[in-house]
């Protein structure tokens, strides 16, 4: 179906598992990174069509991935922000994130957003 | 009144003698006035040395007796006169033990031709064969042959007498003696007149003394007081130099000894720096000191210090006032602060679990809910059974995110509000949206709408949809029986209202026809986790916070919120927020 390529980035191994099935049921190519670290090595091996990103997270959180990421990579791929923070609005518009979902979120919610982001990117 | 005259054929000899003795005696009395003069000098009180005095005046004079009266007012407005001391020769008896001549009055006596002459200051005398009947009542039982009466006159009015007796024969008192016997009197009226001034100036001086004992008693209770209580106590001079300082002062500021606070004011940065609640630098005039000295009462304002010596933060409620004289002018200031740090601390404590406890929950809710969505989304071999039990899944996650959201926001009103995002929105939107989500989770309700005109708004969507889905919650947990829900959405916009800058409003209104709140509950209905039903059958669950935050953003949205409630009728809520066009 879609062939795009989706960066999921988040430190709890089964949201993330949650996350990778439901778009790899519907098409997507998925890539899964437990920190921003992880997620900057995953960039070598090709820039995904966008990035899921946790912003709390072990090793190097959300907030830092973005600055590294923006600092050789600009814009090249939409981030969206998937977060538990009280005000994911807020979190997303903090590090100019594209887009933002707040957890917990219907499956729906999930799949609507990416396909949006993508299509426009 | 005609003269009775029995002495004069008692003695008939004694008037010629007596004329004879008195002449020459002038020079004697002069000399007993100058000793009189001298003793009253050196006296403190009249009682001193005035029986020497009358000795002297007696001795000299060559008289029978020599005494001193005191007039006073009796309570019934009656002038009365009493002795006070007595001279007597050997050969007389003494009458200063003669209850008669206690509280003797002029008028009721006959003696108003002694008031007459002496309160006009002058000489009363009289002698055998011209008494008068009334004088005859004291005479012949004291044998007096003659007497003389000398006004004392002290500060202009008349304080009393000094008379002479003479027992001996009804002597005539020439000239010369009168008038040292006038001078006498003279003498003893200055020296009265001294005594009274001495002893009215002890009077005061005792007052005083008194006063001031009273006046550093009630300080040193005052300054113990201050010294006991917990709260940290300041007082000011107009100078703003802090004149007292209390134990709890000293804790405050972290100072060594209560005397280093005894310093001006502004150098108080010493020991630490000041802040308000909102960490902004509170400027000297602002403080709260100050303002008292400028006349303003401050109550219990929000305040920080950074302590320069720990970094120590504290929290404070400070309250000042300004003391003024019994004039109202203000001649200093007095503050008081709480130190709140614990409760402030405790409270931070509190909102961050909240937020940390909120947030950690919310990921294990979201892979809960999207397992069972996804067991739904793949169900191919999924029973219809199963399918149900997904769903509660499903459902149930949905109710643990809601008591998240639920225990944020109030976490967020306390702990300095929300951010909100606005974005222009359309309200009568927002509202269909919100009765449509609600028709999914209650099917069965029947809900109408009445909205004729769109309603423009610039509002946070998100907080907006909380206030329409709290409201909308409410009123269908509230009316179990069913019946329909009525939402209105009123656009009133007015163009020559200033107030909402000329847009005007719009106004949501929710009803239903449940149980309704009775009037004991309805002034708590907006506190935070009250719940008017609890332990009712009709506690259908939920935090208690709805409404609570509900208020706290319409009102951050300019708008306000209210009801009308009666029990087992049913309620309206309202909100209303101003109107306002994209950009």
């Amino acid at each position: 179906m879609s062939g795009h390529r989706v960066l999921i980035v988040d430190d709890d191994p089964d949201l993330l598992a949650l996350m990778a099935e439901t778009l790899d049921l519907e098409g997507y190519v998925v890539e899964s990174a437990t920190n921003g670290a992880r997620a900057l090595d995953a960039l070598e091996r090709g820039m995904p069509d966008l990035i899921l990103l946790d912003m709390k997270m072990p090793v190097m959180d959300g907030r830092e991935f973005t600055r590294r990421f923006r600092e050789t990579h600009d814009h090249e791929a939409p981030i969206v922000v998937v977060t538990a923070a009280a005000d994911a609005r807020k979190s997303a518009d903090e590090i100019g994130a594209n887009g933002f979902i707040g957890k917990p979120f219907d499956l729906d919610v999930l799949l609507d957003t990416v396909a949006r982001e993508v299509a426009r990117a | 009144m005609e003269p009775l005259d029995p002495s004069q054929e008692v003695h008939p000899q004694g008037r010629l003698d007596a004329d004879e003795r008195g002449n020459g005696r002038a020079e004697e009395i002069l000399g007993a006035v100058r000793f009189a003069a001298e003793s009253f000098l050196t006296s403190q009180t009249m009682s001193e040395r005035i029986d020497e005095v009358l000795a002297h005046l007696g001795t000299a004079a060559e008289v029978s007796r020599v005494y001193v009266f005191e007039n006073e007012l009796a309570a019934d407005g009656d002038l009365v006169t009493s002795q006070r001391f007595e001279w007597a020769a050997a050969d007389v008896t003494s009458e200063i033990q003669n209850p008669v001549m206690q509280r003797l009055s002029y008028a009721r006596s006959g003696l108003e031709m002694w008031s007459r002459a002496l309160s006009r200051g002058r000489i009363y005398e009289a002698r055998a064969g011209e008494y008068t009947r009334s004088e005859l009542d004291f005479a012949i039982p004291q044998h007096i042959q003659s007497y003389i009466l000398v006004p004392l006159m002290v500060e202009g009015s008349w304080w009393g007498f000094i008379g002479f007796d003479e027992c001996r024969s009804p002597r005539k008192w020439d000239s010369a003696v009168k008038d040292a016997l006038q001078a006498a009197g003279s003498i003893l009226s200055a020296a009265i007149q001294g005594w009274n001034a001495r002893r009215e100036k002890e009077r005061l001086l005792e007052r005083q003394r008194a006063f001031t004992e009273a006046a550093w008693r009630r300080a040193a209770e005052w300054e113990a007081v201050l010294a006991s209580i917990v709260d940290g106590v300041w007082v000011f001079d107009t100078d703003l130099q802090v004149t007292f300082a209390n134990e709890g002062a000293r804790r405050i500021f972290g100072a060594r000894r209560i005397e280093d606070l005894l310093r001006p004011w502004s150098e108080y940065v010493i020991f630490a720096e000041i802040f308000d609640m909102s960490e902004k630098s509170v400027g000297f005039e602002e403080q709260p000191p100050n303002r008292a000295l400028q006349g303003h009462a401050v109550s219990d304002v929000g305040m920080q210090l950074v302590l320069r010596s720990t970094g120590e933060r504290k929290y404070l409620g400070v309250s000042a006032a300004p003391i003024r004289d019994s004039s109202g002018r203000i001649v200093g200031a007095v503050a008081v602060a709480t130190d709140r740090t614990q409760q402030v601390e405790f409270g931070r404590l509190k909102d961050q679990f909240i937020r940390v406890a909120a947030h950690e929950l919310k990921t294990p809710v979201a892979i809960m809910k999207g397992y069972a969505q996804l067991a739904l989304r793949v169900g191919d071999q999924t029973s219809p059974s199963q399918v149900d039990r997904l769903r509660a899944i499903d459902r149930g996650s949905d109710r643990i995110d809601r008591i998240i959201q639920d225990l944020l926001s109030v976490s967020q009103v306390y702990a300095e509000g929300f951010t909100l995002h606005f974005k222009p929105a359309d309200l009568r939107e927002l509202t269909v949206a919100a009765i449509g989500s609600l028709s999914k989770e209650a099917p069965d309700r029947q809900v109408l709408l009445d909205a004729p005109s769109p309603a423009p708004v610039q509002v946070d969507v998100d907080r907006i949809e909380y206030v329409l889905r709290s409201l909308l919650d409410n009123a269908v947990r509230y009316s179990p029986a069913g019946g329909p829900i009525t939402v209105t959405v009123d656009v009133e916009a007015d163009e020559g209202l200033a107030s909402t800058g000329g847009r005007g409003t719009v106004t949501v209104s929710v009803s239903d026809q449940g149980i309704g709140v009775g009037p004991d509950k309805q002034a708590h209905l907006f506190e935070p986790f009250f719940r008017a039903h609890t332990d009712t059958p009709y506690d259908y669950g939920g935090m208690g916070v709805g409404l609570f935050t509900s208020r706290e953003i319409v009102r951050q949205h300019g708008g306000t919120i209210w009801f009308e409630s009666k029990e087992g009728a049913g309620s309206t809520f309202h909100f209303r927020i101003p109107l306002g066009e994209a950009g």
